[in-house]
């Protein structure tokens, strides 16, 4: 399941690459799963068919779906990154039961990446990370 | 030789058989679409939301169109005898091509503020929007046998109306309705009154399903084919709801919408290939009927006998068409009672 955000401050095309991503790396999108159709995906997220259309070739040229007329679009096999993306769902669902907001958690998620880069790297490598402003809870 | 006794305890069986299969493939239980809402939107908005409402007169409205179709075709038929019974044969595909062009026709209601409804457009500005990954094709929602049961009947009544129509002759006004076949037509007597001579001629015999009916039948059966897949393929297409607490109903709803399509267009095939078969089966039991002079005996001597080859194919006919009317009439029962259960009328037995 995803979703569209109108009060995100990222785009729909983004909002929807990104949790495709994150639905491919998590393992929740198997290697070879087809994804919806581009027309289907548009129709349901009340988005134009080409915000869909960028994303899918977003992903694609990020080498994690491939695309074929008849096919359709798939899922790439060895993307699947779940047991880094398990603490991921363990912090969601201690959030929730807290009555965190999404955009709360997401600035819990930035504090603990930045407190990260300090003890982890030298200072001169550290990178810059420009978070972006935290939106309404989607949900 | 069997005896007619069982003859007919062998269809009863057969038939028996096949009503038990039918029901395994066609009797599932369906879920009341009410109970698929989620409580949270129950709770807030009520258990018939716009949907369901739209849904149920959807379903009222294309029994009036069934019923308005077929009168149609009665009425057809009485202002114009000299078609040879052509609109009463193309009842059932004419029904068919109505319901479905109908249907397809039909716009879902849209979605407004005053409450969230299936079939979307517009919608409150800032709400967010969701989709799940399933992707939607033409056979997500409908039984197994959607595709197989209709496009069989399809193809046997292709190759029936295609065999009719090699096989029949032009009637008096020059139309191919006419079964036609080798006969004695008469015989010479001399004058004591026997038998000198069998006279061989031409006879004819129908109404036979000829092209005359099969050509307007498979056209007005293709067309009720493709409206019909615009129906599923709409139904596939028509976007989710906005309010997630709704996509359970919705899939209950699109499943409710391809099982009717698919049973009624088996249904309403297999009501028309039963037509054709009965024409064809009168037609071939007519021509199964000879008068069987034999020269040297008088003519009153001559008995009525059949030809083994129309009269076994007059049988095999008669039994094809009670088989699918059968058919027809369970897949029928099978879809009231469905949608009955589904709208939450009665309760699954």
């Amino acid at each position: 399941m995803i979703s569209v955000d109108p009060a995100s401050p990222l785009g729909p095309a983004e909002q929807i690459r990104g949790q495709l991503e994150a639905l491919i790396r998590s393992g929740a999108l198997a290697a070879d799963e087809r994804l919806p159709t581009v027309r289907q995906l548009a129709v349901d997220l009340r988005v134009a068919a080409g915000t869909v259309a960028r994303a899918y070739k977003e992903l694609e040229e990020a080498g994690l779906v491939r695309a074929a007329r008849a096919a359709g679009t798939r899922v790439n096999p060895g993307h699947d990154d779940g047991a880094a993306f398990a603490p991921a769902s363990d912090l969601v669902r201690a959030a929730r039961r807290r009555g965190l907001t999404l955009a709360e958690a997401q600035a819990l998620v930035a504090a603990a990446w930045v407190g990260d880069d300090a003890e982890t790297r030298p200072r001169a490598e550290r990178p810059v990370h420009r978070f972006p402003a935290p939106g309404p809870d989607a949900g | 030789m069997f005896s007619p006794l069982i003859i007919v305890a062998g269809g009863g069986v057969l038939l028996w058989l096949l009503v038990l299969i039918l029901r395994g493939l066609v009797s599932r239980q369906t879920p009341r679409l009410s109970d698929l809402i989620e409580p949270s939107w129950r709770a807030a908005h009520g258990s018939r939301p716009e949907i369901l409402r739209h849904l149920r007169r959807r379903f009222v409205g294309m029994i009036a169109i069934a019923i308005l179709a077929c009168v149609s075709c009665l009425t057809w038929q009485i202002i114009a005898p000299h078609l040879g019974g052509l609109p009463v044969v193309l009842i059932p595909v004419m029904v068919w091509l109505a319901v479905m062009v109908a249907w397809s026709a039909w716009p879902w209601p849209r979605e407004s503020g005053g409450g969230p409804d299936l079939a979307a457009a517009a919608r409150p500005a800032g709400t967010p929007t969701h989709a799940d990954l399933i992707r939607r094709g033409w056979t997500t929602f409908g039984p197994k046998w959607s595709f197989l049961f209709p496009g069989a009947l399809l193809a046997l009544l292709v190759f029936g109306l295609a065999a009719a129509g090699l096989t029949s002759v032009e009637d008096e006004s020059g139309r191919l309705r006419q079964l036609g076949y080798q006969l004695q037509g008469g015989a010479e007597l001399d004058a004591s009154g026997l038998v000198t001579e069998v006279l061989s001629s031409v006879g004819a015999s129908g109404p036979y399903p000829g092209w005359y009916y099969g050509g307007v039948i498979l056209v007005v059966a293709f067309l009720a084919a493709i409206a019909s897949l615009v129906v599923l393929g709409r139904n596939t297409r028509r976007a989710r709801p906005l309010d997630i607490r709704l996509f359970r109903l919705d899939n209950g709803v699109r499943a409710a919408v391809a099982y009717t399509v698919a049973t009624l267009s088996t249904a309403f095939l297999a009501f028309q290939g039963a037509v054709v078969a009965v024409m064809a089966a009168a037609a071939q039991f007519s021509a199964a009927q000879r008068t069987e002079f034999v020269v040297g005996e008088p003519i009153d001597a001559a008995d009525i006998t059949f030809d083994p080859q129309f009269l076994t194919a007059s049988i095999v006919m008669l039994v094809i068409s009670v088989v699918l009317t059968v058919v027809g009439v369970m897949l029928l029962a099978s879809c009231a009672r469905r949608m009955t259960q589904a709208f939450g009328v009665r309760e699954p037995a």
